[in-house]
């Protein structure tokens, strides 16, 4: 071998090794940072990382299964003893499972689908009912090329499976290549990810912390109340946890310190401000919809739908008090209604009782307090009885 | 395809293996050379490519024509000009035909004929102000006969289009470069582990600019609101994140061209360590300086020299970007320089002693930073605000412990970037030693992973 060809061997093998020990040395900084501050999860991929890890045990289980696959809207707002009683007092026994998560987009929902899919084919298992939610703002335009649009790549880094990555990067080499590179030099964390747990650390150490004084006291002693509880009814913090199939934690405390904290009026600048932001960053108000990401969309309906005795389309009520779109954006999305429907065969849902919800029933433009919660819960419970029934679930 | 994505990291490692480990025929070298930087442009618009391509075929049947009159000057004279004409007229399509229209439509519309012209739109192909002025400088440089036309449309083509500078610098004369093209020598170990190196510390230097970049848009943002800690930090702010960003891409790219076998001229030698505007453009885009003094500056004539580094210098305000914003900053530096000039012809070599150099290089950043403010600023009022609020800010400073640690990052930021460049410029033997190039390196690349955001659009892709 000549020596120029052994330079050029030396240099590729130089930089492998500086790239991976300084992806190792990242990895290692990362985890350790996040062990001394437990209860961190950087933006919510922590509750998608241990779904994932929970799925191939809750495929396996032989049982009258409910997917419940959506937004924060499906993680926060709905509660598994409400929707349990609802299916029980009609004669229908099943088990929820909360696969709501927040921050993602239509494109990971595909993903997320696709490895749902995998786990139940696994085990020859279909499920009974699969509810799946339409959140408009997951599918806008700008949601996917707005200011937040980097934080899924961290999410497809972690959902995707190798075939998804050669597709990622058939379709985009510099966006497959980095959220390929993002999995196997840095298992799935981002640097914005790493970038805003780090500000978050500075913050937390070297900025005096100030209580939230334009919300009303009584609230925020609430609020800590029902942290306290829930730390007590969770000691070691999970965020998709088996034995609740991803629901929140429950104990009475937690669910009075909630109570509590719920009667407080809110003032309405906070839910003004939570509209603002949800229009920025995801245009939840115009809901111009991105018509890309709803075809990936209407793919993981495709697939659940194919695993699953029953299939419906939902979309969570907003806080119409607060979140109210003009007509052509409800226009907009009855059409991306109509077209899941088509193109999938699977009905909408309707529930005329979501109408009746105020705002004393909201924590913010669409997230619903526990006692929205509970009504939410229990009217789809009913709603969905029939479908477990006619699933053959009694 | 900028030099901090993925993408060209995997560009780059097949690049490499391919010419490096494949292929020993120096042709087939020139030819890997040319397929690479094309696909490289590529990458940013195939569109742009034939752009690319018709610049090269100018300059090079330009600088073939040269030669062949050299006997006759006027003939040798004309052909410059043409050459010249068209490689610079491309550029003027394509980077001011929207500037001179707006321009245009405005002064009509004093005239009562609002809109009378139309609204051209026109797509900045990227690095065309750098690759236009590469092919002007090798005309010239026949015409003076400072090298010979090259013959060969290979090695012509390897050079115009060798893909490390090709967007965004330095800027890379033909008679530096052509000649490594001849003889392709491989690199030695020593130049590979330097290029990893200034790799390394390229890619650091941009996060750290992107990281701070938050923090001078939200200035120009909120100009007409700014305290004088805002501002303050604000445009330290942008200091680092222009050093960063600049010279990080120059760093990556003298680094890639490192590796394999190519030696770039350095384009930045800590400016912010300027004792006098004069010395500040010795620093900061050396290559482009140079430029505009062998190829814009003599030519004017040394007549009327302050006259001439005035032109200069608006041309160069005009050539970062079709705005009056650029054209203005520009100005302002032809004014320093050339009153820096005037002072130290009339007043002495130095106007102030030795001594004072601690006045003059606060003083010399200072006026880079009011640079920096009309370089930055949409209109030359929020300019104005902005320098204004530096000694009196529109409302009060308010230092608590969230403003304190953003001028702390701030300050950080513009330390250890030029700290770094000051090791491995000014103590080479120190730097050079394994532990500390490859501790560098290391935490470099350490820190890009952590908190770099690949794919960040470089500032100057824009110019």
């Amino acid at each position: 071998m000549t020596p120029h060809r052994r330079i050029a061997l030396r240099t590729f093998a130089t930089a492998l090794v500086l790239l991976t020990l300084a992806s190792l040395v990242v990895r290692a900084a990362t985890r350790a940072v996040e062990a001394r501050n437990p209860g961190s999860d950087v933006w919510g991929t922590a509750r998608v990382e241990q779904a994932l890890e929970a799925l191939p045990v809750v495929a396996a289980r032989d049982e009258t299964q409910v997917l419940l696959f959506g937004s924060s809207n499906l993680q926060n707002n709905l509660q598994r003893e409400a929707l349990e009683a609802a299916w029980s007092a009609a004669g229908a026994r099943a088990t929820a499972l909360n696969f709501g998560f927040g921050g993602i987009d239509g494109e990971v929902q595909r993903l997320l689908a696709e490895r749902v899919v995998e786990a139940y084919a696994r085990h020859g298992h279909r499920l009974a009912v699969a509810v799946l939610e339409l959140d408009p703002s997951f599918l806008t335009t700008r949601r996917s090329s707005g200011p937040f649009a980097r934080r899924y790549d961290q999410f497809q880094a972690i959902v995707s499976g190798p075939r998804d990555f050669a597709a990622a990067i058939a379709r985009s080499p510099e966006h497959g290549v980095r959220i390929a590179a993002y999995r196997i030099f840095l298992g799935g964390i981002s640097p914005a990810a790493i970038t805003a747990r780090a500000s978050g650390v500075l913050r937390a150490r070297f900025l005096p912390h100030a209580p939230d004084t334009t919300m009303p006291q009584a609230w925020r002693l609430a609020m800590a109340r029902a942290a306290e509880a829930e730390r007590r009814a969770e000691p070691a913090k999970r965020y998709w946890a088996l034995e609740r199939d991803g629901f929140p934690p429950a104990s009475p405390e937690l669910e009075a310190a909630l109570a509590d904290a719920a009667r407080v009026p809110l003032p309405d600048s906070f839910f003004e401000a939570d509209v603002r932001f949800r229009e920025e960053c995801c245009d939840a108000v115009d809901m111009r919809i991105d018509e890309e990401a709803l075809s990936a969309f209407i793919l993981a309906v495709r697939d659940l739908a194919g695993i699953s005795r029953r299939a419906v389309l939902f979309v969570s009520p907003p806080n119409r008090a607060f979140l109210v779109s003009p007509p052509e954006a409800e226009a907009r999305l009855a059409a991306a209604l109509a077209r899941v429907s088509e193109e999938t065969g699977v009905a909408l849902l309707a529930l005329p009782g979501s109408e009746t919800l105020g705002r004393e029933d909201y924590l913010d433009s669409s997230h619903l307090n526990v006692f929205g919660a509970r009504k939410l819960s229990t009217e789809l419970g009913a709603a969905l009885a029939p479908l477990l029934l006619a699933a053959g679930s009694s | 395809m900028a030099l901090n994505t993925a993408s060209f990291a995997v560009f780059f490692a097949v690049f490499y293996a391919v010419y490096a480990l494949v292929l020993s025929r120096p042709r087939h070298k020139l030819v890997a050379l040319v397929a690479g930087g094309l696909s490289f442009y590529a990458a940013a618009g195939i569109e742009h490519v034939p752009l690319l391509l018709l610049s090269l075929a100018i300059s090079y049947g330009f600088g073939l024509a040269i030669e062949r009159a050299r006997a006759d000057r006027a003939r040798r004279r004309r052909r410059l000009l043409l050459g010249c004409t068209l490689s610079l007229g491309l550029l003027a399509v394509f980077k001011y035909t929207g500037f001179v229209t707006s321009t245009l439509d405005a002064a009509l519309e004093t005239l009562g004929l609002a809109h009378a012209l139309p609204a051209l739109r026109v797509v900045l192909p990227v690095g065309i102000s750098f690759y236009t002025f590469q092919s002007v400088s090798y005309l010239v440089d026949v015409s003076r006969r400072a090298r010979p036309a090259e013959r060969d449309l290979l090695r012509f083509a390897a050079w115009v289009t060798f893909f490390p500078p090709l967007v965004a610098g330095p800027i890379v004369r033909a008679r530096m470069f052509l000649p490594q093209l001849e003889k392709l020598s491989p690199p030695e170990w020593l130049d590979v582990r330097r290029g990893i190196l200034l790799f390394a510390l390229g890619l650091a230097k941009k996060t750290v600019a992107d990281l701070v970049a938050p923090t001078a848009d939200a200035l120009f943002r909120g100009a007409s609101s700014a305290s004088t800690l805002d501002a303050w930090t604000g445009l330290l702010a942008y200091a680092a994140q222009m050093y960063g960003d600049f010279s990080g891409w120059s760093d990556m790219a003298i680094g890639c061209a490192a590796v394999l076998g190519f030696a770039l001229p350095r384009n930045f030698d800590l400016p912010y360590l300027s004792a006098s505007p004069v010395e500040v453009w010795s620093r900061w885009h050396i290559s482009l300086s140079t430029w505009l003094r062998d190829y814009l500056f003599w030519p004017l004539g040394t007549r009327h020299p302050y006259r001439s580094l005035i032109v200069t210098w608006t041309l160069c305000g005009l050539w970062h970007g079709a705005s009056w914003m650029y054209v203005g900053w520009g100005l302002y530096w032809g004014v320093l320089i050339a009153l820096t000039h005037w002072l130290n012809a009339h007043l002495g070599e130095r106007v102030v002693p030795r001594a004072a150099v601690v006045v003059q290089l606060p003083l010399t950043f200072y006026l880079w930073l009011v640079g920096l403010a009309l370089f930055g600023a949409a209109t030359p009022g929020d300019t104005l605000r902005i320098v204004a609020s530096t000694v009196r800010g529109a409302q009060p400073s308010v230092l608590d412990a969230a403003a304190a640690l953003s001028l702390a990052g701030v300050g950080l930021a513009l330390v250890v970037p030029h700290a770094v460049d000051w090791l491995v410029l000014r103590r080479p033997a120190v730097a050079e030693r394994a532990p500390i190039l490859w501790g560098l390196a290391l935490a470099g690349l350490v820190f890009s992973i952590a908190f770099g955001e690949p794919g960040q659009q470089f500032i100057y892709w824009r110019f």
